[in-house]
């Protein structure tokens, strides 16, 4: 990539401190996100996949600095926005929304879908109240609910209309860059695939980035045009969808996909599963996450930190053995 | 499949449930057979009834919700005529169930050796020891590390693919022949998921047992059955082998939902979608309860279709099955 991308993330932690227990020694930090380096350009879609604790949502919540990072940095349009202040925020904001997996719970019960809509709107002081309702109107027409919803309650509506109006919302302060963090996981798979495809005219008509987090892999190789693998608060691989999901390098990104049920029941799985626990995220932070469940792991993937290593153009992998050339996949 | 014992291992034939003795129908006139020896899926979407199909199967409806008619055979048994204590003595013996969140159906104040013993002793009188050693080989079987120790932990100690583990040894306990799993694997990591599924597949082959899987994931279909029933607004729309199911699906409901199914060898394709959404309890029509959402609909859909057969053992309930699928509404997302 050669154009400045619209969202970079450099170096970026986030540890969580541990409550101290009566008389106990202080536990180490949870490390959450630990070290992690994307680079999103604008119009693009960069997958983000990862099993239960990985960090990928922590991820998307540092980007958008809903939390605040323990280190690294936020760039947005190469400016580094991991310091600014609040009102340099606010304004930053309304280019950068989320979208969250629970439609249920993301929504206030109490608040008319209009109200919903237009909320961001009031909080960001656009224009008067017709000016408003008129583009709430817009809005709703834009991800394909009726007119008639405008006066009706969260709760009157399915989940995937939830989540429509949820995207309504994000959309209403017109941003450039969205997280979609699980967006589509709580969903039906009929209902799943009418809100992907919202998601992706959405994105060819507003020119819109989107980070989407997911843990559900097929979901992110529909949407992604790049992919990043995530384990245990570290990006360990990251590569063009296609070539992600053809020539996956990384042990872990190889065992995550061997381990998806099959699509056909002509292609069901004939070889062993990856065995062991997602251990937590409180390691020590020396040498490869996954080295205690790899089948590749040596002496130096317990002590020495993999950095990337690229192997193809825009195909990254964090792997000694394969960095070294000692592996080859 | 076994073909030796005729009688299927259980059968379902027209159950209707509802809700009190007035209220709407939640099942509606479901038949489904589990052979011997197989594994059946049940796949549908959120309020397909498949959950509730599971339940009435055990005994275990919530009491606000009756059978309002048809049979359930274990074998040769009719489970709906049992009293309380005959079906308890079946359950957890002759039939068992996991369930998805293994987390909320562990006692959390319980070793997890104590509630393996519980079952030994209840359905195989084993006490003490006896009772112990029995209960550390059932963890070994579904492949617990370090069984001795783990036999004294608590749930809240075990990871979620370790208490679903447990959650199975407690099933095997009383040998049962037949096993419920109703999305035994949907709060599990991918991985985690491979790991159980795998364990269930081993169990079945080896014990030669029947599964009754529940599920809303086609994948887990495709990877694990050896037959399918497809579920919709409580009633079975749609029943075959699995090749059956997704190289000739005949409902164009099913057709629908593989359709819908994002595929990792498919790329970015545009996704087709089943327009609209599933319908409410108590807002189903007379006749075909998916006709508001299909594009193939006629007239002749306000009647309700019976489940018949479509080709040798695949049965859809639909009036025109196959005959339009080169209809090109039907390929239209």
């Amino acid at each position: 990539m050669t154009t400045t991308p619209l969202i970079e993330a450099r170096g970026l932690r986030k540890h969580f401190e541990r409550p101290r227990r009566f008389l106990a020694p202080a536990e180490p930090p949870v490390r959450a996100v630990d070290g992690v380096d994307l680079r999103i350009a604008p119009g693009e879609t960069l997958g983000l996949v990862g099993e239960s604790g990985c960090g990928k949502s922590t991820t998307g919540r540092l980007l958008l600095r809903l939390i605040e990072p323990t280190g690294g940095a936020i760039l947005h349009h190469g400016q580094d926005i991991t310091r600014l202040d609040a009102a340099g925020m606010r304004s930053k904001r309304r280019a950068m929304q989320i979208v969250f997996q629970d439609p249920y719970g993301s929504l206030n019960p109490r608040m008319r879908v209009s109200e919903l809509i237009a909320e961001p709107l009031v909080i960001h002081g656009v224009g008067d109240s017709a000016s408003r309702a008129s583009r709430v109107q817009r809005l709703l027409d834009l991800v394909s609910l009726p007119s008639s919803a405008l006066q009706r309650y969260p709760h009157e509506f399915s989940g995937g209309q939830r989540q429509r109006i949820g995207i309504a919302r994000a959309l209403a302060l017109e941003p450039e860059f969205i997280v979609a963090d699980e967006a589509v996981s709580a969903l039906d798979v009929s209902v799943q695939a009418q809100v992907i495809n919202l998601l992706r005219e959405l994105q060819r008509d507003l020119k819109l980035t989107y980070l989407f987090i997911s843990h559900n892999l097929a979901v992110v190789r529909n949407i992604s045009d790049r992919v990043a693998v995530m384990y245990l608060g570290r990006i360990v691989e990251v590569a063009p969808a296609d070539a992600l999901f053809a020539r996956p390098q990384h042990p872990y990104t190889q065992a995550l996909l061997a381990a998806l049920p099959a699509d056909h029941p002509a292609q069901r799985r004939t070889h062993a599963v990856i065995k062991g626990d997602l251990p937590k995220p409180d390691a020590n932070g020396l040498g490869c996450r996954f080295a205690n469940r790899c089948p590749h792991a040596q002496s130096q993937c317990l002590t020495q930190d993999p950095v990337f290593h690229q192997t193809a153009p825009g195909h990254q992998v964090a792997c000694l053995r394969i960095a070294d050339g000692s592996l080859t996949l | 499949m076994n073909t030796a014992s005729a009688l299927p291992m259980l059968q379902v034939q027209q159950l209707s449930t509802g809700l009190g003795a007035e209220g709407p129908e939640i099942l509606s006139a479901v038949d489904i057979t589990l052979n011997s020896g197989e594994v059946l899926g049940v796949v549908g979407e959120s309020g397909s009834g498949k959950s509730l199909l599971a339940l009435s199967i055990m005994g275990l409806l919530p009491p606000a919700i009756s059978v309002r008619g048809g049979q359930v055979f274990l074998q040769s048994q009719n489970l709906l005529q049992l009293q309380a204590p005959a079906l308890r003595a079946l359950r957890g013996k002759a039939m068992a169930m996991i369930f998805q969140e293994p987390m909320t159906s562990l006692n959390p104040v319980m070793r997890v050796g104590q509630q393996i013993s519980e079952v030994l002793r209840w359905h195989r009188s084993l006490q003490g020891e006896a009772a112990r050693q029995e209960s550390i080989a059932l963890l070994q079987r579904v492949e617990m590390p370090d069984p001795q120790r783990q036999i004294d932990a608590y749930p809240h100690e075990l990871s979620g693919g370790m208490r679903q583990r447990v959650m199975i040894a407690i099933a095997l306990a009383g040998r049962p022949r037949l096993l419920i799993a109703d999305e035994p694997t949907t709060a599990l990591d991918v991985t985690i998921q491979a790991q159980i599924l795998e364990l269930i597949r081993k169990i079945q082959r080896d014990d030669g047992m029947s599964v009754l899987l529940i599920t809303h994931d086609l994948g887990v279909i495709a990877e694990m059955c050896d037959r399918v029933a497809v579920m919709y607004a409580g009633r079975v729309v749609e029943q075959g082998t699995v090749m059956d199911i997704f190289d000739r699906p005949a409902h164009p409901y099913t057709r629908g939902l593989l359709a819908s199914r994002p595929k990792i060898a498919a790329g970015a394709n545009w996704l087709c979608t089943i327009e609209g959404t599933v319908p409410a309890v108590g807002q189903m029509g007379g006749g075909c309860s998916f006709a508001p959402r299909c594009k193939l609909a006629s007239p002749d859909c306000a009647q309700r279709p019976a489940l018949r057969e479509v080709g040798p053992s695949h049965l859809a309930a639909c009036v025109t099955p196959f005959e339009r699928m080169s209809d090109p509404r039907a390929q239209t997302p």
